[in-house]
Formats: C-alpha cells, structure tokens, sequence
C-alpha cells in the first residue's frame, strides 16, 4: 500500500502525456475516462484502509533515512480529498469527452490533477510550494485558453497577484527552516512546539496570508470569480478551480494550523470566516454573470467551513463533511451552468429564462445543486450543516442563520432562472456527456443527503438522530425561509443593487493592498491574542 | 553560529520595497520588476540561511578523508542551495510568462497602464 502513494501523483502525469498525444481519438478518450475511474477505485481503497485502520500511511520518496527526502502521507483527512478530488476530475473528463481537438486542455487538466493531489499528499513545505506553482501556472494558461484582450488581461492579473502572495509562504517557510532545521511539515510542527510562541507568530501570519489567499478569504476574495469569469477553457474547469483549487487552501489551513497548534487565532478565523461569507453573499445577490454568482456562493460556504473549523469539536466534523458536500453541489452547479451557457450563448442571469423548458436535466441538476448549497433537508449540504453549527450557543446559531438566509435569497434569485419562458430560438444542443456527468454529481448529491448520517457515522463516526427536535426545528425553518424567499426574491434588476458588486471590483494594486492588510491584521491579531 | 541578522535585513528591505513598488507603480512593466524583485527577496533570504561566517563550502577536499577532515560543524549548509535553484527557475518561467502576456496585451491595447487596462477589460464583469 505505501509505495502505491506515488502513483497517484505519476498516474495523472502519465495520462496527460498519452492525452496529449491520442486525445483526438475515441478510443484515446474512452482509456483517459477508464484510467481515471481506476484512480477513484484506488482511491476509495486508500480512504477506506486509513479510515478502518485509524492509521496513516507515510511513503518515503527515494527511501532516504530520516528527514533527508521528501515524504508523501496519507491520513483520513488527505484520503477523503484525494477522493474527492480524482472523483471530480473523473466527471470533469467524462463532461469534456467530446473536446477532441483541445490536446492542451487534456494536457493541462491532468497535470493539475497530479498537482493538486500532490498538494494533499506531499508532507514537504517545499514540495507543496512548487506544486502550487504549477497549480497556478496551469490556471493561468487555462484563464488564457481562447486567446483575446480579456483573457490575457485577467490571465495576467491572476498569475501576478498569485506570485506576491507565495512570496509570504517563501518567507515563512524560510522562517520555519531558520527555527526548525527542517521542512517536513509534522517534523517542524513537533520541534516549533518546543519554541517560544514569540518566534512562531511571524510565520504564522505570512503562512496564513497565503492559505488565505489561496482559500479567496476576505478581503482577498476577488481574484477567483474573477478567473472564472474570464476563463476561455471548458466549464469543468470552472468545477475544478471553485471546487478543487479552492479546497486546496482549505486543506492548508487545517495543516497550518496543525502545525502551529500552539497558537491561538481562533477569534480572527471566526471574525474573517463570517465576512467572507458575508460580502460573497452580498456580492452574489448583485452579479449578473452567472458564473461569478456561483464562485461567490462558493466562497460563501467556504466562509462558513472556516469558521466552523475554527469552532472546533463536532463543528470540525461537520466543516469536513461539508467541504466534501461543497465540492459536490458547486460541481453540479458549474456543471449545468457550462451547459445552460452553451445553450443560451450569454453568462448574464438576466437573458436567462426557463432553463426548464429548454434543457431539463441541466434544470434537475441545478435544482438539487442550489438545494444542496441552501442545507434543504434530504439534499447533501442539510446534514453537514446541521453538523457544523447545531450543537453550538445561540449566538453562533444566529450568524450561522443570517448567512443562511443570505445564501439562501442568493440562490433563490439564481434558481428562478428555471422558470419563465425561454426567448425564441433557444434551443438545447445535444450533450449527452455533459448530461451524464451532471446527472451523476447530482446523484451523489441527494445520496449524501438522504444517506447522510449513514455516510457521516462510516466516515467520521458520529452519530446523528435526524429524528431529534433540534434537527426537524432546524429543517422545518428551513423550508419555510426557503418558501418565503421563493415568495418575495424577484429577478433583482435595480441599478443600486446589481452596481455593488461593480463598485466593489478592484484591480491590482486593490489587490495587492488587500493582501497587505490582511498580513498586518492577522500579525497584530495573533500578537495580541496570544 | 548562528544566522547571520544583519544580512538577514536586505531580503526584508527588498520584500517591502517590492511591496512599495506593487503599490505605486502605474504600469504593468514596472509591476513585473517589483515582482521579481520580490521573488530575489524570498530566495536571498533562503540563501542566507545556509550562510554563516567562518564557515567553509560543502565541497569535500581531494584525498581519502574527504568530509571527514573537517568538523562537520563548520561546513555551510546546502540544503537552501539546492531548494533555491528550483525557485530560480520558476521565478525565471513565471516573468517570461508575464512579459510574454504583457507584450501581446501592450500591442494589441497600445496602453500598459493598470488602471486603463482596467477600464478595457475588467468592466462589466459583474
């Protein structure tokens, strides 16, 4: 088993080569497809053995003794990501199956794959630093996939704002072997503990700039939607840059923190969780583009997973399982959006009508996606959700709740794009790869909803009553501010409102700043809390 | 011996002076230099770390001894060496990519400022 661990980051290379060089042909494609439910397979087999085992499976690249090379590991946490993340990139090859003439995607696509596995797997701060950059490499060429001004321009703004935020993780990593001697992750975090939390807070704060960054954090949030907006590629990319990617940031945090377990930045996490989640729903109530509302409720659960994770106890169970859900629904969303887009030639939420009528799967799967994103019981994110902020007081309760409406208002507004009447002439191209995909994540969807507290006890081992008071309360509330949101939620078309998200777009230097500020925030934050 | 402080301050000084020139800079050229300038920061703060007075190469004499002729504690590290060709060479990769864009985007916009490169290819995104 541990020397398997290695090919899970040379499989996808491998595929990528043969991509390049037979993607125009069927058979070429149907291999990619079959290779890629093997990883999945193999997968689950790995989640499975560390799951059953409470073990972890550590693989010494090159056999060197000690710290002296790189070692992959795995744990139940790496496990159920590589899962997950081989799980996407399966839909994501059988949604792109009829791109025959786009080697470079394919190319691009499996690489980033290996990366992004690699970044779960690797214990190496260093290897996950330049894995990263080839993440960010790959996504800048992909953002500039059909050349013109627009792309070049974000493609460019992306790769940039990218290189002055690892520039933070290159100093606190430079801090880390300064103080530690190594740079294996867990080698560091069992020697850091001996030290003076004085000398850790400086590498934490520029640690947590760039998880921050890479998790689209307030208020360094804008650089996603962005990248998806303007992205020349297929839509699974767009699955895979908010699902994936994203999550990747996600992953860092709770091994940053880890490693600094002594340091306490709780409060700021909490603090920075509820306004991200709050401007992303803000901003999602205002956008036109479909895709830039769909990132923004993206970042608006991401929000939410950050402070449940900072919580703590069975929050941080349930911020797991709902990272997962997460990736499932937002995978289902972008999904049908790529195929919504397709057949209505425009991204603007206001030519859009009666999705339904033209294309109903692409309707089906976002109506579970959107369920899903808004925690309506029997759909995936319900359980989750309750995981993650029912136990608590009756303040976290109450934030958690107002974010709720807000995200539930937001995905009403974009749900209505169902209903109506379709402008003439709209027509739904046949996809039936698209479809299938779509269909499969939606599937998965309602099966982590009505199968939720079975799946929670067999993967994180705790026990819900989904029949209990404060489950059904929670439910039937639900609904009801569902309902009433259905009711008064129009096609928000008021100049006053769709202009927020114009005026709060920032360039660069905007960018840049927001960087800063956080650094500075976090640096004094954690000073003063610990 | 321990890390060399008074070396250790140029890399910081050069991180906020790239940081400074991100700030300010009204063109994309000049974004790209304060970039660069960052990234040499963060490899010669790495660099420093390997780097204490008085000590020697970690290169082993001619002869049967080898390392063994000298106290090991004396020998420079190599391991921030060896991390920071890598770095190098994505910094390298990363500012061709960029300039590449930039050239194409400059020729075909006739501008390379950000804030009218803004107005031509950012609004309306929402």
């Amino acid at each position: 088993m541990t020397e398997l661990l290695v090919y899970f980051v040379l499989t996808p290379i491998l595929i990528a080569v043969f991509m390049y060089l037979f993607s125009h042909a069927n058979l070429g494609r149907l291999l990619a497809v079959l290779f890629q439910f093997g990883l999945v397979i193999a997968s689950f087999l790995l989640f499975n053995y560390v799951n059953n085992s409470y073990s972890s499976v550590i693989l010494n690249v090159g056999d060197y003794r000690g710290l002296l090379g790189i070692s992959l590991g795995v744990d139940y946490i790496s496990s159920l990501f590589v899962l997950i993340t081989n799980f996407i990139f399966l839909m994501s090859t059988i949604y792109s199956y009829k791109e025959k003439d786009n080697k470079l995607f394919w190319f691009l696509m499996f690489v980033w794959q290996a990366a992004i596995v690699g970044v779960f797997l690797t214990r190496d701060l260093f290897n996950r630093f330049v894995l990263m950059e080839v993440g960010t490499m790959i996504i800048t060429i992909l953002i500039v996939y059909r050349r013109d001004n627009r792309k070049m321009y974000h493609s460019m703004l992306f790769l940039m704002i990218n290189i002055v935020a690892v520039q933070f993780y290159m100093f606190g990593m430079g801090l880390i072997y300064m103080q530690t001697g190594v740079l294996d992750l867990y080698a560091a975090a069992a020697r850091l503990s001996h030290l003076d939390i004085s000398y850790l807070i400086l590498p934490y704060a520029l640690f947590m700039t760039f998880v921050a960054f890479k998790a689209a954090l307030i208020p360094m949030s804008h650089w996603m939607p962005k990248a998806l907006a303007a992205s020349g590629a297929p839509s699974s990319f767009s699955a895979i840059l908010a699902g994936i990617h994203i999550t990747s940031g996600l992953y860092m945090f709770i091994r940053f923190s880890y490693m600094f377990n002594m340091i306490n930045a709780r409060p700021f996490f909490i603090v920075v969780g509820i306004l991200t989640s709050i401007f992303s729903v803000i901003m999602a109530i205002s956008a036109k583009n479909i895709k830039i509302i769909l990132s923004y409720l993206t970042l608006s659960q991401i929000g939410l997973i950050i402070v449940a994770f900072n919580i703590g106890g069975i929050a941080y169970t349930g911020a797991l399982f709902h990272t997962a859900n997460q990736i499932l629904f937002h995978g289902a969303l972008f999904f049908a959006a790529g195929i919504i887009a397709h057949n209505y030639k425009t991204l603007n939420i206001h030519e859009i009508d009666g999705v339904w009528s033209v294309n109903k799967i692409a309707a089906i799967v976002t109506f579970v996606g959107l369920m899903g994103a808004m925690g309506i019981p029997f759909f995936n994110g319900n359980i989750s959700m309750h995981l993650m902020f029912g136990y608590e007081g009756v303040d976290t309760q109450i934030i958690a709740w107002v974010i709720n409406i807000g995200i539930i208002i937001a995905s009403v507004r974009y749900g209505k794009i169902i209903l109506g009447t379709p402008k003439e002439g709209i027509k739904a191209e046949k996809a039936i790869e698209k479809n299938i995909a779509s269909l499969i994540i939606a599937f998965f969807c309602v099966l982590f909803g009505i199968g939720g507290s079975q799946i929670a006890y067999y993967v994180f081992n705790v026990n819900i009553n989904i029949f209990s008071m404060p489950f059904l309360t929670n439910a039937i509330i639900l609904t009801i501010v569902l309902v009433l949101s259905f009711i008064f939620t129009g096609k928000i078309k008021n100049d006053k409102v769709t202009n927020i998200s114009r005026d709060l777009d920032v360039g660069f230097k905007g960018m840049v700043i927001c960087i800063g500020i956080f650094f500075i925030s976090i640096l004094i934050t954690t000073y003063l809390l610990n | 011996m321990g890390f060399e402080f008074s070396l250790g301050v140029f890399p910081v000084i050069m991180f906020f002076i790239g940081y400074y020139g991100l700030i300010t800079s009204k063109k994309v050229i000049t974004s790209v230099i304060f970039i660069s300038l960052m990234e040499m920061s963060g490899i010669m703060f790495f660099l420093l770390l390997g780097y204490r007075v008085g000590m020697i190469p970690p290169i082993a004499p001619v002869g049967d001894a080898g390392f063994l002729t000298y106290n090991m504690e004396y020998i420079a590290d190599p391991f921030p060496q060896a991390l920071m060709i890598t770095a190098i060479i994505i910094g390298i990769a990363v500012t061709a990519i960029n300039l590449s864009m930039l050239i194409t985007l400059c020729k075909q916009s006739k501008t390379s400022n950000w804030s009218e490169l803004k107005k031509l290819y950012s609004e309306g995104d929402f």
